[in-house]
């Protein structure tokens, strides 16, 4: 295991262990301590808020602006409290999280280069590489987040633990979108690929379940690909890694046969979005599938105030600058006017996500 | 190659900088972190004393040392896990509790 070199106390199966028993406990209490806002707070922070509106007089229906629905819910103890716990929780997360894998600095970059030459699989980068400027956001508040903290590759993997409320320790969500992710009709796949592949937990999957295909993952941060490919290579994986934009790949016209994307493009600008969905239609055979497993998106449906609270919440106070613009998108319009055939996918075990699959008309 | 054109934001700015308010008194934000940061404390306090307890129950010595290094069972994880939510629900019960 790549994570059994880089702490003292080696690694939970396929999560790499937190250099300290104190920093482990902590971490766990950050991660219930969620648990609680997200499922016990929330639901009466909704009815809260909406009581707030009625009270004033409001009927709370999505013809609410959302302006005045932050005036009424933000004078309410609970939702101030609520939003205080999220912030605070997921800014104890990702201090203690690095705090306790960045010990030793220099030692991880050194091991992290020793990798880079080694197989199997390989990590292609380009040191003069420009990330763009809507890459280098703190999404989700992580320190540096994927593109500009050298250790953001395995501060990332432990943070999502606590972002998974322990549902992806040994990867399982990821295993399960690689076995749900669309096979062309034809039944050919010899080439794959992984977009935001982030630390590669799909990247790997997906080569599980096609052992016998060329598997690359993708993506804008060099900290999460370098440590992508040295846990691929301590896995015994033969995937290969690349740093660049999805919406300028540098593969060929008609290179892959599948193309994966896991919670990407609530990610990126809506500009961005319809580059990407115009690369990956170029890159894709045709017949060639585009499984894409991504957050809800609501396009033009009226929500109610307490849900467009929340997603405000989550754009200005947990880093998601561009998840409203792709709420309120017409994704699947977009993956059409891309050229796909546009279909449902295999659905997740976490209803939370919508599967779509886009496919290359042949 | 493009040019870069602004400079790299310093890291941990979200976490670090001056963070966010949600009161009307920014002091009622901060009671409430450091009451979180000092539950968090005492919560792993007490986990360490439940494992060098485990520990000194199954092997005896060098609690300093071997404190460090079992892995839980699942059975053991899953205790651990709903003391821990009992203790948070504990500690944070008021604040569902009175709503307005």
């Amino acid at each position: 295991m790549a994570t059994s070199t880089l702490t003292p106390r080696g690694s939970i199966g396929v999560l790499p262990r937190p250099s300290k028993l104190a920093d482990e406990s902590y971490t766990d209490f950050v991660e219930s301590f969620r648990d609680m806002a997200l499922i016990k707070m929330f639901p009466i922070m909704c009815e809260t808020g909406h009581a707030a509106l009625s009270n004033a007089g409001i009927e709370p229906t999505h013809e609410v602006p959302l302006d005045t629905a932050k005036e009424h819910f933000n004078r309410v103890p609970l939702i101030q409290t609520w939003q205080r716990f999220m912030r605070s929780a997921q800014e104890m997360m990702w201090r203690r999280t690095r705090e306790s894998f960045a010990y030793d600095e220099e030692a991880h970059e050194q091991l992290l280069r020793k990798y880079e030459g080694k197989g199997p699989g390989k990590l292609v980068y380009d040191p003069g590489f420009h990330v763009p400027d809507y890459a280098r956001r703190e999404i989700h508040l992580q320190p540096g987040g994927y593109t500009d903290d050298p250790m953001g590759g395995i501060v990332y993997h432990y943070g999502t633990k606590i972002f998974y409320q322990g549902m992806n320790d040994q990867d399982e969500l990821h295993a399960e979108v690689a076995d749900f992710s669309a096979v062309p009709a034809d039944g050919k796949v010899a080439n794959i690929l992984d977009i935001a592949c982030g630390v590669g937990q799909g990247t790997v999957q997906l080569k599980r379940r096609f052992p016998g295909a060329e598997v690359w993952g993708l993506d804008v941060g060099l900290p999460v690909v370098r440590y992508a490919h040295m846990r691929s290579v301590e896995l015994g994986y033969d995937v290969n890694y690349v740093q660049a934009l999805a919406e300028k790949t540098g593969f060929a016209d008609s290179q892959f046969d599948m193309v994966v994307s896991y919670i990407f493009f609530h990610e990126v600008p809506v500009e961005v979005m319809k580059a990407v969905l115009g690369e990956m239609h170029r890159i894709l055979r045709p017949g060639g599938t585009f499984s894409i497993f991504e957050f809800p998106n609501h396009g033009s449906t009226p929500l109610p105030p307490a849900v467009r609270f929340m997603i405000d919440y989550d754009s200005r106070d947990n880093c998601e600058p561009y998840s409203p613009g792709f709420v309120y998108a017409d994704f699947r319009g977009l993956i059409a006017e891309a050229g796909f055939e546009v279909a449902d996918g295999r659905q997740p075990t976490n209803a939370f996500l919508q599967s779509i699959v886009a496919t290359k008309k042949a | 190659m493009d040019m870069v054109t602004t400079p790299p934001p310093p890291i941990g700015e979200e976490i670090n900088g001056p963070g966010r308010a949600y009161f009307d008194h920014v002091v009622t934000d901060n009671i409430l972190d450091a009451l979180i940061e000092l539950a968090a404390e005492v919560w792993t306090t007490r986990d360490r004393v439940s494992v060098l307890e485990t520990v000194l129950a199954e092997q005896g010595i060098d609690a300093a040392a071997l404190v460090e290094a079992p892995i839980p069972s699942p059975e053991q994880a899953a205790e651990r896990k709903a003391r821990r939510e009992a203790f948070v629900a504990q500690i944070f019960n008021s604040f569902s509790r009175r709503t307005q």
